[in-house]
């Protein structure tokens, strides 16, 4: 059993805690900040003095920080995310409207970013000092030093202005409807049997998913081909060898399946970073996300929106790590979590 | 000896597959890094061929408005087009559609809630039908409202004549009653405290509303055509509840809501509008923020038009062959704001010198590309108050001896801290940059810091703005009131005298109480011609005591399919109605 009961009840316990920490410091950050809201909120409306402080105090705004924190928490917990002041609408429901958008870029660029990485990575390790590992170490140093937005920029003056073979923005064609179900574009289309509206947003995603991918393709390919290049030189490998086993399976079943923990491990940190990465990808191609209420939001100083986002954010950044625990024991039963 | 050959052989057979997978591989590369280079290569071409292209720039005529009396010529306006000999090619077929890039998110369709900028309201514009509206000089012209008529000396009641005939999407009938009802929402709306004014508003029949005001306003006409004035369907609004209204809006503009959903709004014209119905039958608002991605949208030709383009990508994409460039001048006029509570700006040689040093055109010329036109008041062409014969000199030799006069040099400079927001207008931090540099030449050293929006109120309002900020003041009705006035008045709760009367600080100029005064008959005057005298006066004197610098008033990029026909307004509104194709 490589997970026991135990090690959930404390990692539960642990996750609580993180959420609950980065609630605190989310709460205390954007009301320390500069600015304020209310102004904002007014902007050229000539509010009187005394109309501002009852807009103020109806915010809650005027209470110490400690007790707005606490009364922002008992909503919170009682499943109220509160009101966003620039849509004026409930938090919970923009979020809920917009987190698949984003979800399915985040994801979408990490298939890719495992598929092209992982295929380089071998590639590179297996042969080491070719071609086509210089020529994929070096592509992967670009990739990485190049952040996302840069990317984002590139492909669109590549792909939609100049060759003119992909959309520069949206998720969909104005004229595709699609009912619905999941929110996730890719699937929704897939659901209902859509093949030329899932054709279609395939084409929306490749750009701004490609755009995001990049950075972590790069860290794949070169986590891999370390790994992978101590993986080979196992004892294991050369027994496998000398028992005249099929260099393929050697490659792609025995030393990948191990090499691939390091990977994993990237993987899951990164995903919290497209999270960041995916704010100016989502502005660049207009995709309706999370990414483009982050950025209202702080704009804005939208103080509850900015907290359900943070929210929303930290659970999917424990969630990850949790799911990538999990996934170690698949790949690698030898892994305990006690 | 047989292992070493099979050892040789395989070995051999390695390294022909290796040959022939590298060649592959490079071959593969060298075709895709082909395509792109090529692609590349042709997109660079292009934009050397279009910078490059004889340009032709012709001043057009105004497309007013439809029942307007007047037809004026738009002299602020700029059409970019090329000159191209074209060859039989089919004509393309005639633009039913326009897909709008948006530089704005569209969060509500509520028409009453937040504030906004001007340009950014042009979704609920189409929507719903203001009770004024202005032309595109702004001049006030009749809308919903026919006509108004003060009813007592003192200005503080007046009676609103109703049009008659006009209806909402649903097909009811628009009367006083939806009008009334309107001002009454607009009241709590964002715009509380200007509507607050209307006291008591009466329906005195289906085509009279009165109103009586708590104080004389004499912007209250051109209020009446901007920002929040929108009218709606009193008995739709109460039937289904204002949160319901604004996910499905009903009103009386040229366009229905077709669907509206996160990034993209889309409308259907309204067949029945009262001014007659559109040109252009469906109009798509598409959210892109990116100011690159707008770029490509229109370049790539998956939207027809948009704004708010990087001003450098402006004449290359001007010159595409399916493009059309506009640079339009709008009621937006960037200003140096001066707080008088630090001794050094409290220092009337000191803030002359910083005026007289910046010479505005070099800064419209070489860092926003001609997209401004240099300003000597708060009051850009078009305005009430405006008095083209006042212009203040770009005169350094002036800035130096004025900064003598206070013991300052170039070797003993003045030091100041200027902050400016970045982004907030077209390259705010880069103008900012360039007056930095013009005031050292003088004897004035600025530190520049960049704030936000947020920062830029809150400092503001507490007394504790840098030296010098810059900051963009928009006034759509040309009404001095929203500019020297609000910007400017001591009373105001937006001019820097906010901050020093909220934290009590000294006012090193002296000069708060005569500002008051000079600035007040903008607010209280009856008399409009005594009134614009009055301000233009106020306009004339807040500058030359150095208590603000008018930089510029700001241009717009505009880019459109050739095949659409589209003359910018002033106020920056986008307006797919008075589009043609």
């Amino acid at each position: 059993m490589p997970i026991t009961s135990h090690y959930l009840v404390k990692r539960a316990i642990y996750m609580l805690l993180s959420v609950f920490g980065v609630s605190i410091i989310g709460f205390a950050l954007f009301r320390l900040l500069p600015g304020d809201p209310v102004e904002l909120m007014v902007g050229p409306g000539y509010f009187a003095k005394e109309e501002m402080a009852a807009l103020r105090a109806r915010l809650g705004l005027d209470q110490p920080i400690y007790i707005q924190y606490f009364i922002w928490l008992r909503d919170f917990l009682s499943g109220n995310f509160g009101r966003s002041f620039r849509f004026d609408l409930n938090v919970l429901d923009l979020i809920i409207e917009r987190l698949p958008a984003t979800l399915e870029l985040i994801i979408f660029s990490v298939i890719i970013a495992l598929i092209i990485g992982v295929s380089i990575g071998v590639i590179s390790a297996v042969r080491p000092g070719s071609w086509a590992d210089r020529i994929s170490q070096t592509t992967s140093f670009v990739g990485f030093a190049i952040p996302h937005f840069l990317w984002g920029i590139i492909f669109v003056v590549v792909f939609s202005a100049a060759l003119r073979i992909l959309p520069a923005s949206g998720r969909l064609d104005m004229d595709i409807e699609v009912n619905k179900i999941t929110g996730f574009m890719l699937i929704d289309t897939l659901l209902q049997g859509n093949v030329s509206a899932f054709t279609n947003a395939l084409t929306h995603i490749i750009l701004p998913g490609l755009a995001l991918s990049m950075g972590l393709i790069a860290m794949i390919h070169r986590t891999l081909r370390s790994s992978m290049l101590d993986v080979l030189n196992e004892d294991y490998i050369f027994t496998d060898r000398m028992k005249g086993l099929n260099e393929r399976y050697i490659i792609y079943v025995r030393a990948l399946k191990n090499a691939l923990m390091p990977v994993i491990t990237i993987v899951g940190i990164q995903f919290t970073f497209l999270l960041g990465g995916s704010i100016l990808v989502e502005k660049i191609y207009g995709w309706p996300g999370l990414g483009n209420l982050v950025f209202t939001a702080v704009q804005y100083q939208d103080l509850s929106l900015v907290q359900g986002i943070i929210m929303i954010y930290a659970v999917i950044v424990v969630l990850t790590n949790f799911a990538v625990d999990l996934i170690y024991t698949l790949v690698n039963p030898k892994v305990e979590f006690k | 000896m047989s292992s070493e050959k099979e050892e040789d052989s395989r070995t051999i057979r390695l390294s022909r597959r290796r040959f022939l997978g590298v060649s592959t591989a490079a071959a593969i590369g060298g075709i895709v890094a082909g395509v792109i280079v090529g692609a590349v290569g042709g997109y660079l071409a292009g934009q050397s061929t279009a910078q490059t292209t004889t340009v032709t720039q012709t001043k057009t005529v105004t497309q007013a408005a439809q029942t307007l009396t007047t037809t004026v010529t738009q002299p602020t306006t700029i059409t970019v087009t090329q000159t191209v000999t074209t060859t039989a090619t089919p004509t393309p077929p005639k633009l039913t559609r326009v897909i709008i890039a948006w530089p704005f998110e569209i969060v509500t369709l509520h028409p009453y809630k937040f504030s906004r900028n001007i340009p950014s309201e042009s979704p609920m514009d189409a929507i719903y039908d203001r009770f004024l509206s202005q032309d595109i000089n702004l001049k006030i012209q009749p809308g919903v409202i026919e006509k108004y008529e003060w009813m007592n000396p003192e200005k503080t009641r007046i009676d609103f004549t109703i049009r008659r005939g006009i209806k909402f999407h649903d097909g009811t009938e628009l009367t006083a009653e939806d009008v009334a009802f309107s001002f009454s929402e607009m009241k709590k709306g964002a715009y509380a405290a200007t509507w607050g004014n209307m006291d008591v508003i009466e329906v005195a029949s289906p085509t009279l509303v009165k109103v009586t005001l708590k104080k004389y306003d004499p912007s209250l006409i051109a209020w009446l055509t901007f920002l929040d004035a929108f009218v709606v369907p009193k008995e739709y609004w109460e039937k289904v509840g204002p949160d319901e209204f604004s996910k499905k809006p009903i009103g009386s503009g040229p366009y229905k809501v077709k669907s509206y959903k996160p990034g993209l709004l889309e409308l259907t014209a309204f067949e029945d509008y009262w001014r007659g119905p559109p040109a252009i039958k469906e109009v798509v608002f598409k959210e892109v923020l990116d100011p690159r991605s707008r770029a490509v949208e229109v370049e790539a030709g998956t939207s027809d038009f948009t704004i708010a383009v990087d001003v450098a990508d402006f004449d290359r994409l001007a010159a595409l062959t399916h493009l059309t460039g506009k640079k339009a001048f709008i009621t937006d006029v960037a200003i140096l704001m001066i707080p008088t509570y630090y001794p050094e700006t409290g220092d009337e040689n000191v803030r002359l010198a910083m005026h007289y040093a910046i010479d505005k055109e070099a800064l419209v010329r070489d860092v926003l590309l001609g997209f401004g036109r240099p300003v000597s008041t708060t009051e850009a062409p078009g305005y009430m108050a405006y008095d083209p014969d006042y212009v203040f000199p770009y005169d350094p030799k002036k800035a130096k001896e004025l900064l003598a006069k206070s013991g300052y040099s170039t070797d003993n400079p003045v030091k100041i801290t200027a902050a400016t927001l970045k982004g907030n207008i077209p390259r705010d931090y880069e103008v900012m940059q360039a007056i930095v540099a013009m005031w050292k030449k003088v004897g004035i050293e600025a530190s520049l810091e960049v704030i936000t929006l947020a920062q830029h109120f809150e400092l503001r309002n507490t007394g504790k703005m840098k030296h010098v900020h810059l900051y963009p003041w928009s006034n759509a009705t040309g009404d001095p009131v929203n500019s020297v006035g609000y910007s400017q008045w001591p009373n105001s709760p937006f001019s820097t005298w906010r901050g020093l009367k909220a934290a009590n600080l000294t006012d090193y100029s002296g000069l708060m109480e005569e500002a008051t005064d000079i600035i007040a008959p903008v607010f209280t005057e009856k008399d409009e011609e005594v009134r614009i005298a009055k301000a233009k006066e106020a306009a004339k004197w807040v500058v030359e005591h150095g208590l603000v610098i008018p930089l510029y008033q700001l241009a717009t990029p505009y880019l459109m399919k050739k095949e659409i026909i589209y003359e910018p307004w002033p106020q920056g509104f986008v307006r797919p109605y008075y589009m043609k194709a």
